[in-house]
């Protein structure tokens, strides 16, 4: 029996993703932006102008809503509502900036969709490419093509474009440019290998260059012993039962076999094309049947989640997975903080034939700013971008007064409007690599980054999770030869989801996940995977091809 | 004559009015209120132009659900699995509630009965993780016992085929303490002289739990049944979506945990809100039928 | 309470019964006693999955994280006050429904009425946002009235209770009428009082649901200072879902285990309300005074 009690629409959510990015960005090379497709964004002049950065005088009024991040602690006098953010955007720039709400990260989402539902937003706000998309259907934001051309600076300008541009484009509908988007890397989301190190040595494997080496080394680990406790307990290949995602997941075997189950490729005609139905995936699924077949993956992976695999992998019980940079921060530690002997490593994702393997991505950006119809000065926004740039990235260096603070650690999370480096975390690997090699000076962010590898090499193995990442031959190294070596196969699709896509992709995503689940258990013959195809085109798989075709179409 | 209870007077029925009067204006406010937004089913809903001013699109809300691909599967399992929790959950704590009653040392009684009503506090959420170490084939307990009796393991929580037990027999477990809790409470209200009647008539402590306990109990039963049969067509999303996984897709995904997975509650309102509003009118039919039924054959009202 | 006679037959049941309860008790009871132990325990024995039934690497890290911060107690004042005017709210409420819903239709036309208008709003949901932008135009977002008006008529509550309350000796009533009570002095006089195994039950009902509920603090409070504590303690969790982590949320997650963290979190919302509940359990379980009816 269940007491009745009164729930609304249940809104379930992904956390909100605003990431922490340390970084100066000097020197990094924006890699060439592809050409806008509008002409809008491309023929600015106005920089430095006294417009972009002049004090409203008057002051104006902006209201807003705020994000609290996890673990944000202030002290003193620093809340989100009082800050040095908002007293210097009202004495240096004339902005009053107002929170109406602020909320938990893990409810963000919920509460941006009722504010939004029920025609109550604020001026100005951060929201996701979901919400982006409604507002805009909704004609309840503005188009900020002009602000941006007037005001933008020409370093706000720099870290926009520095993702290649693909940010501005995502928030450009029609040509117009109608929120900015606030970067995140999708670098950072690059598959790449994890192997347990220790467990290497201790079998007498090589690290892993090939796909051959990836599979000797699965089969070592499940017979071999590893752990070194006489039972036969583990097993060669950490998956969950998402089979994609940050951890112990597929996307990285795939692309070994030149497979994107997740992105929209060009077939050899031009034309755009879904990863999920292309036969490479049919190769790499039959492989991981045989592997399932063999005892090296776990029988229960189909129920196993994030958090059962983390388990896994500090029980000792796995040593191989697919994951990424940020693995080294999570589950990793903990582990080796209590097993001394453990080590971990990340290594480039490797092929199954001659071809180098290249890592999908996607489009990074996770939040843009969007400006409420009504606001009659929409520059506003941009000017708050301007600011946060400069004293982020600015000549003059990081403006430490608002990054941190006695009372509040994090005091930069207070600031309204963020603009990020795309190339951020990439480049502080870089710096740190120049300043253990050259000397170089250290930016702010590489700076800590640096002093906790120095304490890891002098012994202290709390820093462990800084080493492997920003360290020599961490994660970040590895996110750096795929930038280097243009290992990348970018998403030709980036746009809205289509009409199609948000009525048949889930149910899609569910034949898909059942299907490859079965296939690589051996309850479905590799052949399934034929039958999944054309059950994909039939079922609104092709609709979505031809509207994906049709975006691509409307770009030229 | 005497002055009994009168009856059909405006003057005696008013102060009963009166007393209904605030909690009826309250829920006049805030619950039918609220149900003018019921109208957004039938919308295309825009944020900026509100209920009354978004265009309507009739039922296009409800064929779109309609057109999904596997409703039948998911209205079928839905049901299946709604039913049978509804039967399992009813029978349980009647039983419980039975046996603890005939419980006489007190303190053993009332620890028993708030032991059982903790499983309610854990979120499954917790419980998700719990469960899938317990029921594990390789390294659980539960399989470990049944390895005792020479029975092979089970993949509980991966075989679709057991899944929906699985799913009934948690569920339980985690929410008979509340029922148990409602029947000894009605227990507590039974006439003795009605158990002194028994004894006269020779009936020994298992006829008087027949013919005087849960006949006792009858009215609280067919009220609980009655009400739990407004949920339908609420499999449980919290439970399915944290147990659930690719491989029991076919008997285990209900109509909340497909409307989740479509993100069809974040932006497209309207949809979201026909599903609501079509679960809500199959409660309703449900409830009244079983309302009805009971006023037409035996005379009684549920509620 | 029933009449019984000592047999071997009896002693025999009396045992397996007895034995089968406390079984099932301690089947309830252990995933409470496994949380404890692994919101007392560290972060990688809990991640590691080591803990079974006691703390593995005893520490109070948990604990420290999760009521360290101020907006702990203040959460808490917020739940105390939605308590404090909630429960009371409802349970008067509840009472002055079930009563006139508990006669008969001869006795109260128009009952079935009102009782049908209140058994639909249990199936019938406008939805989250009609309901949001509601409290927004009676400016009720932000206090605690939006807490506790809403749920001020718990319907499923007056059910039960309407069903209890018409289980009652008509005689008792009766009596009271013809000594010249009117409904009023019926109802508080002697209708209550008997009534009060099932009012410990709705007691107990709403206390719990006022306690637990976390969703409408986070979605009608916009100042987190106004979040009960429930509401609160969700912050504390980190949500570890999303398909693609950053490498600062990765990096948050290694300070804090969420293990142990959701773990603390349970055992500190479920306290209270297991101190509370003995208290409450003398009432279901005594019996009532029914001599009192002469026959």
């Amino acid at each position: 029996m269940t007491t009745k009690s009164k729930r609304g629409l249940r809104f379930f959510l992904p956390a909100l993703t605003l990431s922490l990015t340390l970084s100066a960005c000097s020197g990094g090379n924006s890699p060439d932006a592809s050409p806008a497709e509008s002409s809008a964004s491309a023929t600015s002049t106005s920089s430095a102008s006294p417009a972009a950065t002049g004090k409203y005088d008057p002051a104006i009024e902006l209201s807003t809503v705020r994000v609290l991040y996890d673990g944000d602690t202030f002290a003193g006098d620093v809340s989100m509502d009082n800050n040095i953010w908002y007293q210097t955007y009202d004495s240096e720039l004339g902005i009053k900036v107002k929170n109406l709400w602020t909320v938990p990260s893990a409810q963000w989402e919920q509460k941006m969709n009722i504010t939004i539902a029920s025609n109550n937003i604020p001026d100005f706000m951060a929201v996701n490419s979901k919400q982006l998309n409604q507002l805009m259907k909704s004609d309840m934001i503005q188009d900020l093509t002009q602000a941006y051309n007037d005001y933008a600076t020409p370093l706000t300008r720099q870290i926009m474009e520095s993702d290649n541009g693909i940010g501005m484009k995502s928030a450009t509908f029609q040509g117009k440019l109608m929120a900015l988007p606030s970067m995140s890397s999708s670098l950072d989301q690059a598959s790449m290998i994890w192997v347990r190190t220790d467990w290497l040595t201790k079998l007498g494997l090589a690290e892993p260059k090939t796909m051959d080496d990836v599979l000797k080394i699965s089969e070592a680990f499940t017979n071999g012993d590893p752990d070194g406790n006489g039972k036969k307990d583990t097993y060669g290949l950490a998956v969950q039962k998402e089979l994609f995602g940050w951890l112990a997941a597929l996307q990285g075997f795939f692309e070994g076999y030149h497979a994107y189950p997740n992105s929209w490729i060009k077939d050899a005609s031009g034309k755009l094309v879904y990863g999920s139905v292309q036969p490479e995936v049919k190769t790499a699924l039959a492989k991981l049947q045989e592997m399932y077949n063999a005892g090296q993956i776990d029988r229960e992976f189909g129920v196993k989640d994030y958090g059962k695999l983390a388990e896994d992998m500090t029980a000792n019980r796995v040593g191989l997975q697919f994951g990424m940079s940020g693995n080294a921060f999570y589950p990793y530690p903990d582990h080796v903080k209590n097993n001394p002997d453990a080590d971990w490593k990340a290594f480039p994702i490797v092929s199954a034939d001659d071809k180098p393997a290249k890592v999908a991505l996607n489009n990074g950006v996770l939040q843009y700013y969007v400006v409420n119809k009504n606001v009659k000065n929409p520059e506003a926004v941009v000017k708050l971008l301007n600011f946060a740039v400069e004293k982020q990235y600015g000549e003059k260096g990081r403006d430490l007064a608002f990054w941190t603070s006695e009372d509040a650690p994090n005091l930069w999370h207070t600031a309204a409007v963020i603009g990020q480096d795309a190339r951020q975390n990439i480049n502080i690997y870089l710096n740190i690599k120049d300043a253990a090699a050259n000397g170089a000076e250290l930016s702010y962010d590489a700076k800590d980054n640096y002093d906790q590898i120095q304490k890891f090499l002098a012994g202290d193995k709390s820093f462990w999770g800084t080493y492997r990442w920003a360290g020599e031959e961490g994660s970040l190294s590895v996110l750096d030869l795929y930038d280097t070596e243009k290992r990348i196969q970018f998403n030709e699709f980036y746009g809205a989801a289509t009409d199609t896509m948000t009525a048949k992709m889930a149910s899609l995503d569910k034949i898909r996940l059942e299907t490859f689940t079965r296939i690589i258990m051996g309850s479905a013959s590799i052949d399934e995977f034929d039958k999944f195809v054309s059950q994909w085109n039939s079922l609104g798989g092709a609709d979505i091809t031809q509207e994906v075709n049709d975006w691509a179409a409307s770009l030229q | 004559m005497h002055k009994s209870e009168r009856t059909g007077k405006w003057s005696t029925e008013l102060p009963l009015h009166l007393m209904v009067l605030p909690a009826a204006v309250l829920i006049a406010i805030f619950s039918y209120g609220p149900m003018v937004g019921l109208t957004i089913a039938f919308q295309d809903f825009n944020p900026s132009k509100g209920f009354f001013g978004s265009p309507f699109n009739n039922l296009d809300n409800f064929r779109y659900v309609l057109q999904l691909p596997d409703l039948p599967g998911i209205l079928f399992n839905t049901v299946y699995i709604s039913m049978l929790k509804i039967v399992a959950g009813g029978i349980v704590p009647i039983l419980f509630a039975v046996l603890l009653n005939e419980v006489r040392v007190r303190f053993f009684k009332r620890t028993v009965q708030t032991l059982v009503y903790l499983p309610h506090f854990l979120s499954w959420v917790l419980l998700g993780g719990i469960l899938i170490e317990i029921l594990s084939p390789s390294s659980g307990i539960v399989n470990a016992v049944l390895g005792f009796f020479g029975i092979e393991p089970v993949f509980f929580l991966g075989d679709y085929r057991i899944f929906p037990y699985v799913l009934v027999a948690t569920d339980v477990w985690k929410e008979f303490g509340f029922g148990t809790i409602v029947y000894l409470a009605a227990l507590t209200a039974v006439d003795p002289r009605l158990y002194e009647a028994c004894v006269i008539d020779g009936g020994n402590r298992w006829k008087q739990t027949i013919h005087v306990t849960i006949p006792a109990l009858f009215p609280v039963i067919i009220l609980l049944l009655t009400l739990s049969l407004g949920n339908i067509l609420n499999a449980g999303f919290d439970q399915v979506f944290n147990l659930y996984s690719p491989l029991v897709y076919r008997s285990g995904d209900v109509i909340d945990t497909a409307v989740y997975r479509m993100g069809l509650l974040d932006m497209q309102f309207g949809v979201a809100t026909a599903v609501g509003l079509f679960k809500s009118v199959v409660s309703l039919v449900f409830i009244s039928l079983s309302y009805f039924l009971a006023y037409r054959l035996a005379g009684y009202r549920i509620f | 309470m029933m009449v019984q006679k000592s047999s071997p037959g009896r002693m025999l049941f009396q045992f397996a019964n007895y034995s089968l309860l406390a079984i099932i008790a301690a089947v309830c009871c252990l995933p409470l006693i496994h949380i404890a132990a692994i919101s007392f325990s560290s972060s990688s024995a809990a991640t590691a999955g080591l803990v079974n039934v006691w703390p593995v690497d005893f520490t109070t890290m948990a604990y420290q994280y999760t009521l360290s911060k101020s907006e702990f107690l203040t959460s808490f004042l917020v739940a105390l006050e939605r308590i404090a005017i909630g429960v009371p709210l409802a349970m008067l409420l509840t009472v002055l429904v079930a009563f006139p819903l508990s006669k008969e239709s001869r006795h109260f036309r128009f009952r079935s009425v009102y009782v049908w208008y209140f058994v639909v709003t249990i199936l019938f949901n406008g939805g989250l946002i009609p309901f949001y932008v509601l409290l927004k135009e009676l400016h009720l977002l932000d206090t605690i009235w939006a807490l506790t008006l809403p749920a001020a008529v718990p319907v499923f509550n007056v059910i039960l209770l309407l069903n209890f309350m018409r289980g009652l000796p008509r005689e008792l009533s009766e009596a009271a009428y013809i000594d010249g009570a009117g409904h009023w002095s019926t109802l508080w006089k002697v209708i209550f009082p008997l009534s009060k195994p099932v009012l410990a039950t709705v007691l107990l009902f709403t206390c719990v649901t006022h306690w637990n509920s976390w969703f409408d603090g986070l979605i009608l409070m916009n100042d987190p200072h106004n979040y009960p504590l429930q509401s609160y303690l969700q912050t504390v969790i980190i949500n570890q879902d999303p398909r693609f982590m950053t490498v600062s949320e990765l990096k948050v997650l290694s300070e804090v285990s969420n293990r142990t963290a959701k773990a603390a979190q349970t055992l500190v919302a479920a306290l209270p309300i297991l101190l509370v509940y003995p208290f409450l359990q003398r009432f279901f379980i005594s019996g009532i005074v029914l001599g009192s009816v002469k026959g």
